[in-house]
């Protein structure tokens, strides 16, 4: 092999032992989406909380309603909606991988209900995987940074694979048949979909 | 037909050939599904957005159980369209119509049906980054052999997936070379990636 073998081969395997795990998970937890039917996910653990909204609160305050909605709900999770209906009642919507928050507040008496819902461990795993975008906060981004680097890797893996087989195998014929049945397959189900 | 092989002999060499030949068979998915993974973190509206829709206009029987989800599935078959129907979407209209909306990967159906079997087909159109993502979300649609294909395909490559990941190890483990470095990314990224985990889940 010339020099870039090594060094393909070299990065084949240093990249699959970093993200061989995260690249495992997906797979699995991409099963657990695939195949919800037969893996049903458990109902959330639902708590009710009420808390007050300070006195002096106007309702026109936006800025300061989002400061306490994001307060209450906590790290991890980030806002997936904001809604204030005619009377002045705000609800917002906040979700994470582990939990849900969902907040009404009612500026006019000051009452807010917060609704929290844990997720068991089969929505989590989903949760997880298709927790995507870099906004939400650092620990999101850094999620979501992961999530590139795995992206990246799935796709060098499958790249400097074929380039290592091609490189060091004497007799490709089966290899041939096996890969191009691979992307004949994919390309052509791509096209039926874009034509039909 | 087996790869060539110069790491150490404590390597099987069924266990590179079955990596290798595993790796070949699951490549086109993996890179489909890297460029999707990719997309559906950065969400590039050029890639995703949809087209204009089309309408179309067709008659068909009207089924026995109209509204219902196997009223939906009989006239989706009779104008031959590939697709789940959200039960969500199937609801009838104070107009005497009713509608539905088969979905597939890059093409949504909205089928609206009047009493007399005149139906209205509004088909929205996904770019070719939406309709890779959607074949990314796709679920098992027992309707078309061309989807269950799919799903079958995604099956066998999460088998296939965590195959190589274990040869893979298998492989680093009888190199004398990389010990060290491919011991720490082994053990140091997945704790990283366990500990961000254990933080957005708390």
């Amino acid at each position: 092999m010339n020099r870039l073998g090594p060094l393909v081969r070299d990065l084949h395997l240093l990249a699959g032992l970093a993200l061989a795990l995260l690249v495992g998970f997906y797979a699995i937890s991409g099963a657990a989406i695939a195949y919800a039917r037969w893996i049903p996910a458990e109902p959330p653990a639902v708590s009710v909380a009420t808390m007050s909204l300070p006195r002096e609160l106007e309702a026109s305050d936006t800025a300061a309603m989002h400061r306490i909605a994001a307060a209450t709900a906590g790290a991890g999770v980030r806002r997936q909606s904001v809604e204030q209906a005619g009377d002045g009642r705000w609800r917002f919507r906040f979700v994470g991988p582990g939990r849900s928050v969902e907040m009404v507040a009612n500026p006019g008496t000051g009452a807010v209900q917060v609704t929290s819902g844990r997720f068991g461990p089969v929505r989590v795993l989903r949760m997880l995987h298709t927790t995507t975008g870099y906004d939400g906060g650092v620990g999101f981004a850094t999620w979501a940074l992961l999530q590139d680097l795995a992206s990246l890797a799935m796709i060098g893996f499958a790249l400097s694979g074929i380039y290592l087989w091609y490189r060091r195998t004497r007799d490709r014929r089966l290899g041939w048949i096996i890969l191009a049945g691979s992307w004949v397959y994919v390309a052509g189900l791509v096209a039926y979909l874009v034509l039909a | 037909m087996t790869p060539e092989t110069s790491v150490g002999r404590r390597l099987p060499r069924w266990m590179l050939t079955l990596h290798t030949y595993g790796g070949l068979l699951v490549s086109s998915y993996l890179v489909l599904y890297g460029v999707t993974s990719l997309l559906a973190n950065h969400r590039p509206n050029r890639l995703l957005d949809r087209l204009p829709p089309v309408e179309v206009m067709a008659v068909v029987t009207v089924p026995t159980d109209p509204a219902t989800p196997a009223g939906a599935r009989a006239v989706a078959d009779a104008l031959s369209l590939v697709g789940r129907i959200p039960e969500g979407q199937i609801r009838g209209n104070s107009d005497s119509t009713w509608q539905f909306t088969v979905a597939r990967p890059g093409r949504d159906v909205r089928v609206r049906i009047g009493p007399h079997g005149d139906a209205r087909l509004t088909s929205s159109r996904q770019r070719l980054g939406g309709l890779l993502l959607g074949l990314h979300n796709a679920q098992a649609e027992p309707s078309s052999v061309v989807l269950m294909s799919w799903w079958y395909f995604t099956g066998l490559t999460v088998i296939v997936l965590l195959i190589l990941a274990a040869t893979g190890v298998w492989v680093w483990a009888s190199h004398q070379r990389l010990r060290r470095a491919g011991g720490v990314l082994l053990v140091g990224v997945p704790l990283v990636v366990a500990a961000l985990a254990g933080w957005l889940l708390r």
